[in-house]
């Protein structure tokens, strides 16, 4: 072997030792789960820990939660979202989307990684239809690895009319805007050919399946993972997990995977 | 004609009694040109800091009940929960701050300042409501500072920084960062190694003007701890109090008082 060959070998065994640390690998991959609470555990005395114990089960690095509750009088006075992430250890996010029985009403986010940017976002419509004011709620993490920047967003679209809800997707993908790889998930209380998905949302990835996800023997497709830039994003793995007990929603568990 | 001469007279001298009447209040940018011999305790902000001022882990165990019971005797618009580490592994998550937020009936916002292998450094902000907008800027790799707008008063509202330095390097971007972000309303509270002091107060004065900017650092019983408390913010705040009383061990709290002067 003369001199030069040593040397390409050297090079090549160096660039697969990088691959093998991870090092200019741009792929990024994470377990993402959304779960429409049912008014914050309605079912199970409003108690965090049932969505705990279901939530270790997956062992996902975001969770994205919609009928969160804030200090309501319904459940008791409690805070949802710190309540379920000081029984899983995460950080977590809450958004606010209306001022509700002496609380607050919204989504949250609870993440394995510390946040960096927290926005959450009013979603309305002109229409006389809205029923109510909703939210997108995201948050900036760095992943550890990759150190790739991603931002991982929840909302809960209104429950009125498809119009309402394309005013409100439009919206939302404005907030959420274009500077990072960006998952979403919620509920859309939209089924799969309504404009508030097919226009509303003409800018993202849907990841998930047409499958039904509500109620929780699930007959109608109305809650959604979507991703962007699109094109970028492979999916794993995806399940929906239905009659949990704890929620009148099924919850989506993703393995995705996102390609620089 | 005289008459006409009086009443200017009289316009004149009641203008000059108006004017130096309000000489005492807000002359603008004059770099804390208010009156500040009276504390104004209606324009006064209140961070608690709970800390041992030290390198550890403010909770080595799950006896959260001292530093509870402090959080909900104490009135204040911030918590600062100094050193309340995460751990991690694959599969399990330890977040004690969390769970004191949860017990005391706060929002927890975590502050990275640092990571090991299982362990994710940091202190805790403790807020009364959730924030619709917080950033935290990356001044290292694994240091980050807070940044968020918060109410202090039913009226007044301040941008509110926190971040704990151990390195140069840190003060370094940190202060890089303040000088980006100071405005009227800007106030700092975090925890610095007391023997890197002296390059936070250099660097700060190489970077800001000298009228443009307050710092104190807060006096502790136990004046060699390895870690000290700093209040830092635009020339318009004031240190009014600081209180420090043991909670447990060695865990203690000092509620900081700071007047935004007119």
């Amino acid at each position: 072997m003369n001199m030069m060959n040593k040397i390409r070998y050297l090079i090549i065994y160096a660039l697969l030792g990088l691959l093998a640390n991870g090092t200019l690998m741009a792929q990024t991959s994470f377990r993402l789960m959304n779960f429409n609470t049912r008014m914050s555990g309605q079912m199970v005395n409003y108690s965090a820990k049932p969505f705990a114990t279901l939530i270790k089960n997956y062992n996902p690095d975001f969770i994205v939660l919609q009928e969160v509750d804030y200090f309501t009088a319904r459940n008791g006075g409690k805070d949802f979202t710190t309540e379920l992430a000081a029984e899983l250890g995460m950080f977590s996010a809450f958004g606010a989307a209306i001022v509700y029985q002496q609380g607050e009403y919204g989504v949250a986010i609870l993440s394995k990684y510390p946040i960096q940017k927290i926005s959450n976002n009013p979603l309305t419509s002109s229409s006389a239809d809205m029923k109510e004011k909703r939210t997108v709620l995201y948050i900036d993490v760095i992943l550890p690895g990759s150190n790739e920047k991603v931002r991982v967003a929840a909302t809960h679209l209104d429950h009125s009319t498809d119009n309402v809800r394309l005013d409100m997707a439009r919206q939302l993908d404005s907030y959420v805007g274009n500077s990072f790889p960006t998952i979403l998930a919620g509920d859309f209380n939209a089924k799969p050919g309504e404009n508030a998905v097919v226009q509303g949302m003409a800018n993202w990835q849907r990841i998930c399946n047409n499958f039904p996800t509500f109620p929780a023997i699930p007959t109608s497709k109305i809650d959604y993972i979507f991703a962007k830039p699109t094109g970028k994003w492979t999916v794993k793995s995806y399940e929906i997990l239905k009659e949990t007990g704890i929620s009148d929603h099924c919850a989506l568990v993703m393995d995705v995977e996102y390609n620089k | 004609m005289k008459d006409l001469i009086k009443l200017i007279g009289i316009l004149l001298f009641t203008l000059l009694l108006a004017c130096s009447s309000d000489s005492g209040d807000d002359g603008g940018n004059g770099g804390g040109g208010g009156k500040d011999d009276v504390w104004d305790k209606s324009r006064t902000a209140k961070v608690l800091v709970i800390s041992d001022l030290s390198a550890g882990n403010l909770f080595p165990n799950t006896n959260y009940s001292s530093v509870v019971n402090t959080i909900k005797a104490t009135e204040q618009n911030v918590i600062l929960l100094n050193n309340t580490n995460v751990s991690f592994s694959a599969t399990e998550m330890l977040n004690p701050a969390a769970k004191v937020a949860l017990q005391s009936l706060y929002m927890p916002y975590f502050v990275p300042h640092g990571k090991t292998g299982n362990e994710y450094l940091g202190n805790t902000i403790l807020l009364g409501q959730a924030l619709n907008e917080m950033q935290q800027t990356v001044l290292s790799a694994d240091c980050w500072m807070f940044q968020a707008e918060i109410p202090f008063t039913s009226s007044l509202k301040m941008r509110f920084l926190s971040g704990s330095f151990s390195s140069e390097d840190q003060i370094a971007a940190a202060v890089s960062s303040i000088k980006n972000n100071l405005f009227v309303s800007t106030l700092v509270a975090g925890t610095v190694k007391r023997n890197i002091v002296s390059k936070l107060e250099t660097s700060l004065s190489t970077a800001l003007t000298k009228d443009s900017y307050m710092l104190n650092i807060v006096d502790n019983v136990n004046k060699s701890s390895e870690y000290c408390i700093y209040i830092l913010g635009s020339s318009k705040w004031k240190l009014r109090d600081t209180n420090e009383s043991a909670i447990s061990g060695d865990i203690k709290s000092f509620l900081i008082q700071i007047e935004l002067l007119k």
